[in-house]
């Protein structure tokens, strides 16, 4: 029971290749795709008995995977001093009892979704060797729009919308997510990672990091009389041209802008090349002189043992218009497709060694 | 048609900037211009001039000598200005923008529709000005 609980939970946050990474790291068979698997698995767990140390295994790293995938993430650079009194104040704290509980790590059903408001909602402190992780829920709408096909609609609604060119429906639903403000022990920062998990528009995206960033400081002031700790974040811009001038991971995606006036976005499909060298790419920019990055995606093939290999990426979301203005700043990156929190720890090492 | 020596224009900047850093973010600016073809620079930008001069020198120094060589002494870059508005980027003209700061409001140049709040939209870029054009 407990198995097809974090297999439905990772469906609902996950590729199915990041999921067989996970399964074989946690050393459990892999069916054909994600129902077949929680079968295989269900079966097993009600006759061997040496699984549920496995089953436990990927319980913990369902946890550990709320932390760190996906996430759009800032950093703020706060003195150590107001750090340390942040932790102790959030250590002693508890949060109060909300309908998330319910099924915390797992997310509520559809069905008890809507029965919730909006507010975000602080369900765990959680306190590891190197960090102390402040977790929020929140339900946030969601909005889809696609075209509909007039075919499908009856004669008088079609010729009622014979003058429009294409019409287009809305379509709304919920879903919770997972934010999470993680306060480190070791470096002076303290990092927003809000949740991106199944997509999410980059007008969402901004209204989540509002929220999670206000509400953090809100608890600070509450909590640890410290007002507003987050304040400017850390300027990745510089990344983008540090990352692609050096040799490490691949270059997936590449956005950037010719002095001629072009915009070019490039992308790499999943198996090929690095874009450094791919033969277009490289004989472009051999043709123009110089190219101005803005957006890159980079990722790394880490081995975590022999036959199983992750590849986490980071994504630094830039948009054309930051190279037109005085000062070129990127306050936020997308780090994703992690197995483990150590694919984490990693690429934000690779931040850190490529900012400096 | 009046030809300037690229010599001349050292000279200048050198004579103006002293030992200050502009003096060779200048110097970084006019060789890329003069070693590039006129025609293929059309609209290069302030992240693209910061690629030319290098990582050395802090956001002030550059925007200082940007400035400096948009202006009577050496006038190498011409300013442009451009309104970008969803990814798509309109030209806006010289006169259209004094009207804008004169009365607050942006004529749009596609759809005719005037903009309040438009200096978050409206940006600078720059094209080699007739001096490199005419370099000697």
């Amino acid at each position: 029971m407990l198995t097809a609980q974090i297999l439905e939970a990772f469906s609902q946050r996950i590729s199915w290749s990041t999921m067989k990474v996970i399964l074989k790291i946690c050393d459990l068979p892999v069916g054909r795709g994600w129902e077949q698997t929680i079968k295989k698995l269900t079966d097993e767990e009600s006759i061997q008995d040496d699984i549920n140390d496995k089953i436990e295994h990927l319980k913990k790293s369902y946890e550990n995977h709320l932390l760190v995938n996906d996430k759009a993430l800032k950093i703020y650079q706060v003195e150590r001093k107001k750090i340390d009194k942040l932790i102790a104040g959030f250590k002693k704290y508890k949060p109060s009892a909300t309908l998330f509980q319910e099924t915390y790590p797992f997310p509520l059903s559809d069905e008890r979704l809507k029965g919730i408001d909006f507010s975000q909602k602080l369900v765990e402190i959680r306190d590891t060797e190197d960090s102390l992780a402040v977790i929020f829920c929140t339900k946030r709408l969601f909005t889809e729009r696609s075209q509909i096909d007039t075919e499908q609609l009856n004669e008088d609604t079609r010729k009622n919308l014979i003058e429009y060119d294409k019409i287009i429906g809305i379509k709304e639903h919920y879903r919770q997510f997972f934010d999470v403000v993680v306060l480190s022990k070791k470096q002076n920062t303290i990092e927003v990672r809000v949740d991106i998990a199944g997509g999410l528009s980059l007008e969402d995206k901004s209204k989540a990091f509002f929220q999670t960033i206000q509400q953090f400081n809100m608890l600070s002031e509450d909590i640890a009389r410290i007002k507003t700790p987050l304040q400017e974040s850390i300027n990745f811009f510089p990344l983008i041209d540090n990352l692609y001038e050096s040799d490490e991971g691949k270059v997936v995606e590449l956005a950037f802008i010719t002095d001629e006036g072009s915009t070019k976005s490039e992308k790499m499909r999943k198996g090929s090349v690095d874009l450094r060298t791919e033969t277009y790419h490289h004989a472009g920019k051999q043709a123009v002189g110089h190219i101005t990055s803005y957006r890159l995606a980079i990722l790394w093939n880490i081995q975590i043992s022999e036959g199983i290999n992750s590849q986490p990426e980071l994504l630094l979301p830039g948009r054309a218009q930051i190279l037109s203005s005085q000062i070129q700043y990127l306050d936020e990156v997308c780090i994703l497709n992690c197995s483990s929190l150590d694919d984490y720890k990693f690429v934000v090492e690779k931040i850190f060694t490529y900012l400096e | 048609m009046i030809t300037i020596e690229k010599q001349q224009i050292e000279e200048q900047i050198h004579q103006d900037w002293l030992q200050q850093p502009q003096s060779q973010i200048c110097i970084a600016i006019l060789d890329y211009l003069v070693r590039s073809n006129s025609q293929h620079l059309s609209h290069i930008t302030y992240g693209s001039l910061r690629k030319v001069v290098g990582k050395a020198y802090d956001n002030q120094e550059i925007l200082a000598a940007i400035q400096y060589l948009c202006g009577d002494r050496t006038h190498l870059l011409e300013p442009k200005f451009e309104l970008i508005d969803n990814d798509d980027y309109f030209d806006i003209s010289d006169d259209e923008m004094s009207k804008a700061r004169e009365t607050g409001q942006l004529l749009h140049p596609e759809t005719g529709k005037l903009i309040g709040d438009f200096e978050d939209k409206v940006f600078i870029y720059f094209q080699p000005s007739s001096v490199v054009k005419n370099l000697a």
